[in-house]
């Protein structure tokens, strides 16, 4: 079975993701917490890490610098928000996002579908 | 050469003080602080000139090619500044030793110049060192730079600081020209009484930087810009008063100056008030563009949680769903993708007024794109009983765009024209006229009247067919896409021959 990391700190979205990924037959790790999302990454080694870029306390971006500081460099990271800012989105390409998804334009069906390409 | 010894001191006193003043005005803006330091050093420079023709000693004509070197280099740092043109702390580093580099060894004796024959204003006659050359050819790349960031910029932003470095395009263009007139291409000709218009000329760069500060608010120091001025006059009057030939002139010359004051002081009262005016202006919209950017990310996520909770229920996770309730779904999900759009169309609309809109360029088939468009609309036009064609040339060369915007904007044109037609139908089609790109969609509908079509590409405004079918859009969709294609470097617009004639859409793209 395949893993999914969900970084989100929506509760409600968080949970909507994690229910659409689950029947889909992924075995889905949320938390809102960018520590705690390292440690999940570290520990269980998903398959790929859905990441949400605007977070209470660190963003999205400076959790993409991390896991480049700690080594994790293979799993796949899509990144997912409603904030489109040009910036931030070239920022997080440079770190090495496959995509930067607005999540208001996708269904999760539709979500799923792209992280299937990078799951193969 | 009377007049150039006026206009040069005068211009690097003009020089000091704007950058004085600019600096003073926010020093905790880069842009302010690099500025500043520029504006300085460029007084320092057209002073290392003017000191060239008092004195004419080796000293001053090493000092103004020391000088000369650190004005472009401090130039360049503003002006990416200005242009929002982020370089590593390591290419700063680089260039900035380099210039310090040819800073100091002007100094030292035949590297740079090797020895002086004769010394005038602005200029000498000698001997050039082996390091001249590798100084020029460092002056140069700033040089070119500088235009290359200011083009880049002027591509990149829309809006006010278009305008801005628009303005400040035209000043380095007429200081780079003068400047290589007076120095380069005139001496070729054996005419070298102008070169000292060198460094005052970088009063052209002075002048078009203050007009997009005063006109454009850049440095938000319009007023002090007039102050200046109000001041120079003033002294120069003043001036005029001790130097009159007789009582009597200075008589006039004395009520001039007090006339003068008098004014000075309104017309500096009047800059003051209309720019505080301005900024009041300003901050509101500036307060509503922001409010509307942070309402739209907010709105996004419950947008967000209703579009997935509603595709899922109708893709069937959470069990059956009835034909009768699934119609019913299908209508909320709908309305809830409008209220999406209309987010979207928002946000891009603050996103132009705060010059943040940005295009990810890559080279795409614009057939694919304007035949996914036609195929997504398909059912929509059989609904209304609307044929949809598709028309294109043989061959269509990949081009330069930002795939998903102008995707956006041709689905915009597409869908428009199919709500506003009632009989008929709506042709699209691909065509290339010398080296430009159109896609044009005609359609048989309602038609427009000169006044809409005037209107009907600015912020908030619709065709009145639009009021009568249509009122999801908020006439911004439009708006948005005029915004899109001009980033592009390209056109559009619309033909119709009247009321109830049809219309048609041109979008214009270069073929790059």
């Amino acid at each position: 079975m395949k893993k999914i990391l969900i970084i989100e700190d929506e509760v409600i979205l968080a949970e909507m993701y994690k229910e659409k990924l689950e029947k889909e037959g992924f075995e889905v790790f949320a938390t809102s917490e960018i520590g705690e999302g390292i440690e999940i990454a570290k520990k269980e080694k998903p398959d790929l890490i859905l990441l949400d870029i605007l977070l209470p306390r660190e963003n999205g971006v400076s959790f993409l610098e991390k896991i480049k500081k700690e080594g994790i460099k293979d799993i796949p990271v899509v990144a997912f928000s409603n904030y489109d800012d040009p910036g931030t989105k070239k920022r997080a390409f440079e770190l090495g996002v496959k995509e930067y998804l607005i999540k208001t334009n996708y269904t999760p069906g539709e979500i799923v579908e792209k992280i299937k390409n990078y799951l193969k | 050469m009377e007049i150039l010894e006026i206009v040069i001191p005068i211009a690097a006193i003009c020089n000091f003080f704007l950058g004085f003043f600019v600096f003073l005005k926010d020093p905790s803006k880069r842009l302010n602080r690099f500025f500043g330091i520029s504006c300085f050093l460029a007084a320092l420079w057209i002073f290392t000139n003017f000191m060239m023709g008092i004195q004419q000693t080796l000293f001053w004509v090493k000092s103004a090619s020391a000088f000369g070197v650190l004005l472009p280099l401090t130039a360049l740092l503003w002006i990416l500044e200005l242009c929002e043109k982020k370089i590593t702390k390591r290419q700063l580093e680089i260039i900035s030793s380099l210039g310090l580099f040819f800073f100091f060894i002007s100094y030292i004796d035949d590297l740079v110049i090797a020895n002086v024959r004769k010394v005038y204003l602005g200029g000498f006659e000698g001997e050039t060192g082996p390091l001249f050359i590798p100084f020029w050819i460092y002056i140069l790349s700033l040089l070119i730079l500088i235009v290359y960031t200011l083009i880049s910029g002027y591509r990149k932003f829309v809006g006010i600081k278009k305008l801005q470095i628009s303005y400040v395009i035209i000043g380095v263009i007429l200081y780079i020209g003068t400047v290589s007139i007076v120095s380069f291409i005139l001496p070729l000709f054996g005419i070298e009484k102008f070169t000292p218009l060198d460094s005052p000329s970088s009063l052209f760069l002075l002048f078009f930087t203050a007009l997009a500060i005063t006109r454009y608010h850049l440095f938000g120091i319009e007023v002090i810009l007039t102050e200046i001025l109000v001041g120079v006059i003033g002294i120069l009057l003043l001036v005029q008063i001790f130097v009159a030939p007789s009582t009597l002139w200075k008589i006039v010359n004395g009520g001039i100056f007090v006339l003068f004051c008098i004014f000075g002081y309104l017309l500096i009262r009047g800059v003051f008030r209309e720019i505080r005016r301005r900024e009041e202006v300003e901050r509101i919209s500036r307060a509503k563009t922001e409010f509307i950017s942070i309402t739209s990310h907010q709105l996004r996520t419950p947008l967000t949680v209703v579009k997935g909770y509603l595709s899922m229920i109708l893709e069937g996770v959470y069990g059956e769903v009835s034909e009768k309730l699934k119609k019913v779904l299908e209508n909320i999900y709908l309305a809830n993708e409008r209220l999406i759009k209309l987010v979207n169309s928002f946000l891009n609309v603050s996103k132009i007024e705060l010059g943040k809109l940005e295009l990810e360029l890559e080279r795409a088939d614009i057939v694919e794109i304007v035949e996914s468009v036609v195929k997504e609309m398909e059912i929509a036009a059989k609904e209304k009983n609307l044929y949809l064609k598709f028309e294109k040339p043989k061959e269509v060369p990949k081009i330069l765009i930002d795939k998903e915007k102008i995707r956006e904007i041709v689905l915009n044109l597409v869908d428009n024209a199919i709500k506003y037609t009632q009989e008929g139908g709506v042709e699209v089609k691909l065509q290339i006229l010398n080296n430009r790109l159109q896609i044009v969609v005609a359609d048989t509908g309602e038609g427009l009247t000169k006044e809409e079509k005037e209107k009907l590409f600015e912020s908030f405004s619709r065709g009145s067919a639009g009021q009568k079918y249509w009122v999801e859009g908020a006439g911004i969709g439009l708006y948005v896409a005029k915004k899109i294609v001009e980033l592009h470097q390209g056109k559009i617009w619309v033909e119709s021959e009247g009321k109830g004639k049809g219309s048609k859409f041109y979008v214009e793209l270069p073929i790059t």
